[in-house]
């Protein structure tokens, strides 16, 4: 039975309510799951304009689902937490009937025949979907000033980065269109935008979730996963995503207990890592460094057990998710930059072009080192007994828009990389705001198929630290 | 000059770009020359790591295929 945390049912406030919250009120039939789609269709169609979060709605079809969810309601038939709960997608991932333009004009028409798996297992529970969240192009692209569809914007500050390429999922999130949505990361982009946009969110671990239908980026490195405003909101949407899939090479056979009976308010007897390499990392700045230190003391007093460690460089991580991500990256596309070069964005035209001038030699050699780096990674982790690893989820304050380089990961190390490179679940987690008034994060990675744990610890600091959480009005 | 340094003359440079089928007028070739340059900096650093001829890159697994 889930207890709401808050009991404010009022019109004005549910597109503020956690998914937790907004399941129990549909649970108890304080809320019925139309009154709360028609809410989050009246709060898209009042911020839409201003922060171009959703590239598509699918407002018909959602009263439609919702009313479906208020049926097994009355006949208490209800499939369990997620049903009745409004959700919204990264235009990467498939959906039936629903144009998914992965940000790219090429694909405008697109519309696929099937839906992805991640959508499937969605609709199995009984979620609501609003439409599609603007998604940076073919996942690697950023904020140029020629791409195809209208640039999702920072709440914050909208002179500012949202982040990618999940970008519309952290606006939506952020600005209460939608309360859960689903992100993917290869590099960071699930991660990358919860910390930018002061949202929550978890690159599960690798296999985890399945990537069928999920147009890929670099299917060695891609990972689905879940964004909310909260971990605990991330919990109950892996639980209703993850599972094997025998139709996608990559998803693993082996699975997990559904990870939010788990949760709790304490962290007595975990023990986290702190990677003070990569906080003192080229580019991190103090107020970043900082923050992630803070966090650490929470957990203490949480009951956490901390000991400081070191892992190999960041820019190991870094250069072999580059190599790997722009090698497979160029050859999905090369067809396309081959031919249609002029119809894709200067800026993801020069980052995925990057990866025609690597060599087979250059490829396998960061694969080597991938499996090198996440051996010497989880053996650190169980030499030490560490449960997790905690380090910032960003460098510092997101760049000003027009500031974005196109190889900023060539310039300063990705801090996100070395979760992708090992597999190993990731959540950025909220850590206040900076002096400029923008959102911090620190990250939480645990050992393989340790969600559970990085999602508790997450939980548990975020239910310590309320006052971090902020929802633009 | 850096070009002989990374390995990578301008002829190499030349019928690298030829081979990618890219049409490079449009694209910023000193920028993407810059950019490969600079990976191929950071690629060195991992030849200490992984740059053994006992190493494998690990990607086939017997069992994956055992149904």
């Amino acid at each position: 039975m889930i207890a709401p945390d808050n009991d404010k049912t009022g019109q004005d406030e549910i597109s503020h309510l956690s998914v937790w919250d907004l399941s129990g009120f549909l649970e108890s039939g304080q809320l019925l799951a139309s009154e709360i789609t028609e809410a989050f269709i009246r709060r898209i169609e009042e911020k839409n304009p201003s922060y171009q979060a959703f590239l598509t709605t699918s407002f018909d079809q959602a009263i439609e689902l919702a009313r479906q969810a208020d049926d097994r309601q009355v006949k208490k038939q209800r499939r369990g937490p997620i049903d009745g709960i409004p959700v919204a997608l990264k235009d990467a991932y498939d959906t039936r009937g629903l144009r998914t333009t992965v940000g790219s004009g090429l694909f405008a028409d697109r519309v696929p025949a099937a839906d992805s798996a991640v959508w499937e297992k969605l609709q199995e529970s009984g979620a609501v979907l609003l439409g599609k969240l603007d998604c940076t192009e073919f996942c690697l692209g950023g904020p140029s000033p020629d791409v195809a569809y209208p640039t999702s914007l920072n709440p914050h500050d909208t002179r500012r980065y949202t982040g990618g390429s999940s970008s519309g999922a952290g606006v939506a999130l952020a600005t209460g269109m939608v309360p859960a949505a689903m992100g993917s990361d290869t590099g960071g982009s699930i991660r990358i935008p919860a910390a930018f946009c002061g949202v929550a969110g978890i690159k599960p671990t690798y296999g985890l979730v399945s990537l069928r239908g999920l147009f890929p980026l670099s299917g060695s490195l891609d990972h689905a996963g879940p964004m909310a405003r909260t971990s605990r909101d991330c919990a109950m949407l892996l639980d209703a995503i993850m599972g094997y899939d025998p139709a996608h090479p990559s998803s693993s056979k082996k699975q997990i207990a559904a990870t939010t009976p788990g949760l709790s308010e304490n962290c007595q007897g975990v023990v986290i890592g702190y990677v003070s390499n990569f906080s003192e990392a080229e580019g991190v700045t103090e107020e970043s460094r900082t923050a992630c230190l803070r966090a650490l003391d929470v957990f203490s007093v949480l009951g956490a057990k901390i000991k400081h460690v070191s892992l190999p460089s960041l820019w190991d991580f870094t250069i072999a998710n580059t190599t790997i991500m722009t090698a497979e990256a160029y050859a999905i596309h090369k067809d396309r930059f081959r031919n249609n070069l002029d119809k894709i964005s200067n800026l993801t035209r020069h980052r995925i072009s990057l990866g025609a001038f690597f060599t087979a030699e250059d490829y396998i050699k960061a694969q080597k080192a991938r499996r090198v780096l996440t051996s010497q990674t989880y053996q650190l982790m169980a030499e030490h007994g560490l449960d997790l690893l905690c380090y910032p989820a960003m460098l510092g304050d997101p760049p000003e828009i027009d500031k974005v380089s196109p190889y900023y990961y060539l310039e300063a190390p990705l801090i996100t990389a070395p979760a992708n490179i090992t597999g190993a679940p990731a959540a950025a987690v909220r850590a206040g705001f900076s002096a400029a008034n923008m959102p911090m994060a620190f990250q939480l990675t645990g050992r393989l198929y340790g969600d559970g744990k990085v999602l508790a610890a997450a939980h548990a600091f975020e239910m310590a630290t309320a006052e971090f959480s902020k929802i633009m009005e | 000059m850096a070009l002989e340094k990374m390995n990578l003359s301008q002829k190499n440079w030349e019928s690298m770009a030829e081979q990618s089928g890219l049409d490079m007028t449009q694209l910023d070739q000193e920028a993407i020359f810059m950019a490969c340059q600079r990976l191929r900096h950071l690629l060195e650093r991992l030849d200490k790591i992984a740059d053994t001829e006992t190493e494998v890159a690990g990607v086939f697994q017997s069992q994956d295929y055992d149904i």
